[in-house]
């Protein structure tokens, strides 16, 4: 066989240098960083038996007790509308933001401030925000939606502004060449053709907010977190498992609610 | 970008029944001239078809009469107000996937009106005249639907009808009827024929079909190298 191969159709060999892609540097690099990172699993050091440290917390989780379940239900209805709110407010606050982010659309000095603003909103995690707002407003739902509203802004300016620069200026190019204004444009334009991930992202933050919601009450800013970390400082963990039912059970039906929305958009 | 095209339209300064002319133009793309020394005059309400190979610089002189594409050197006129009076038919249609046909029409009378007076759709007997001219090109049926989602030949009569709802003097049509048959392409050159005998407008437009320019145009500009200086402009005679 060796004696068919023509010299003329060798194919070339890339030398090493370029064989070493970006992608080739990113995983060699994380492969230390993971060798780097081995003493985080060292743990506290003494001679715990895990499994059985497990098994004997987790069936304090059984049978839960349903008895709370009208509790559940509104706090659960509470974090609904704390999630909500936050995802309205984020998503009027963003769009503005957004359209001064993107590049094919506001002057290059705005876009960095506004990204550099959406990149510092975006530093502190919601729990943060939520902490920062119940020092102001006090612990209450109002606190969460707060929270929530500037930890949402921080990715959905960004996600909207991506969207912006994603889309083809050519449609409101020729709009303004046969003589409609720079808003016009934007609105027959460049809005509709990104509405659908407008929508896409604005519910993909909704279903965020929720799960979150559900942990900033741990921080005092209202729905089920609350009571989670009532459960939780009282031991009382077969009510907590409760919570933890109703929580899952909310953030599936959601996701399915989601995926099928998400369908009916993109048709 | 658009804002720049309105630098090179000029207001009024052709002759009062010449709606476009050029004045030694000529183009290059990379090394290679399109044409050159480019001069001619069309008079209002006159269909001027723009005829040659592919590659040999049509849509690029309808890009520098649009006021989107700066020549190599010379200039050209345009007889129009501003950029509203100048309609353009592109050649990829540069509709609004999204939006309904009926709208995208609408969005031909943009320019007629401000941002806020727009805001929030159009007024009734604008939509009742994109509807008139959706009726005449056979789109009734699809006026609630999506762009993205009707034929090709569908999308180029819905661009045609928004420039013919823009009424502009002036049209610039690049390739009008590439995407529609024999029958179709007739009806939409008809009714910018139309536009030229009843409103005293004047249309540019990129065509192939030999036929078609006989049977419609009233001049003809051939473009290519086997032209003198790479373009030809003479009347059709019927």
């Amino acid at each position: 066989m060796k004696k068919d191969l023509r010299e003329d159709l060798k194919i070339p060999k890339l030398p090493l240098r370029e064989r070493f892609t970006a992608f080739g540097a990113t995983l060699a690099l994380f492969l230390i960083l993971v060798i780097a990172s081995l003493p985080a699993l060292e743990g506290a050091g003494r001679d715990l038996d895990y499994w059985k440290n497990l098994r004997r917390f987790a069936a304090q989780f059984f049978p839960p007790d349903f008895s709370v379940a009208p509790q559940i239900l509104n706090a659960l209805g509470e974090t609904i509308q704390i999630a909500v709110m936050a995802t309205f407010f984020a998503v009027v606050l963003a769009l503005p933001l957004a359209i001064a982010g993107a590049q094919n659309i506001a002057p290059r000095p705005l876009n960095l401030l506004t990204r550099m603003i959406l990149n510092a909103v975006r530093t502190l995690p919601s729990l943060i925000w939520a902490l920062l707002a119940v020092a102001v407003v006090g612990p209450n739902s109002l606190a969460g939606v707060i929270g929530l509203t500037f930890y949402s802004l921080g990715y959905l300016g960004k996600f909207f502004s991506d969207a912006f620069e994603s889309v083809d200026t050519e449609i409101a190019d020729g709009l303004r060449q046969i003589g409609a204004g720079r808003v016009q444009a934007f609105q027959y334009g460049l809005l509709p053709q990104i509405k659908p991930l407008i929508l896409s992202h604005a519910l993909w933050m909704l279903e965020y907010n929720i799960r979150s919601a559900a942990i900033i009450g741990y921080v005092g800013a209202g729905g089920i977190g609350l009571l989670l970390h009532t459960y939780q400082e009282f031991g009382q963990w077969q009510k907590f498992s409760t919570v933890l039912i109703f929580i899952l059970a909310l953030v599936t039906a959601l996701d399915f609610f989601g995926e099928w929305l998400r369908k009916k958009l993109a048709m | 970008m658009p804002a720049d095209g309105r630098r090179y339209i000029f207001k009024a300064q052709t002759q009062t029944d010449i709606a476009v002319e050029t004045h030694l133009l000529s183009l290059k793309r990379g090394e290679k001239m399109l044409f050159e020394k480019m001069t001619w005059q069309l008079p209002r309400g006159k269909f001027l078809a723009v005829t040659g190979a592919s590659g040999a610089g049509k849509s690029s002189l309808l890009a520098c009469l649009g006021g989107v594409l700066q020549p190599t050197s010379g200039e050209c006129k345009l007889a129009a107000e501003d950029a509203k009076s100048i309609g353009v038919i592109f050649q990829n249609f540069r509709l609004t996937a999204n939006l309904s046909v009926l709208t995208n029409v609408l969005c031909g009378k943009l320019g007629a009106y401000n941002w806020r007076q727009t805001l929030f759709g159009f007024a009734e007997n604008e939509r009742q005249k994109a509807f008139a001219i959706l009726r005449e090109l056979g789109l009734e049926n699809l006026i609630n639907r999506q762009a993205r989602k009707v034929s090709g030949g569908e999308q180029q009569r819905t661009a045609i009808a928004r420039v013919l709802l823009q009424n502009p003097e002036i049209i610039l049509a690049d390739e009008p009827t590439s995407n529609l048959d024999a029958d179709l392409a007739k009806k939409v050159l008809s009714l910018l024929r139309r536009q030229c005998a009843e409103k005293n407008g004047t249309v540019i437009a990129v065509l192939h079909d030999a036929k078609m320019v006989e049977s419609f145009a009233d001049y003809e500009l051939k473009i290519g190298t086997e032209h003198e200086n790479g373009w030809d402009f003479c009347p059709i005679q019927r």
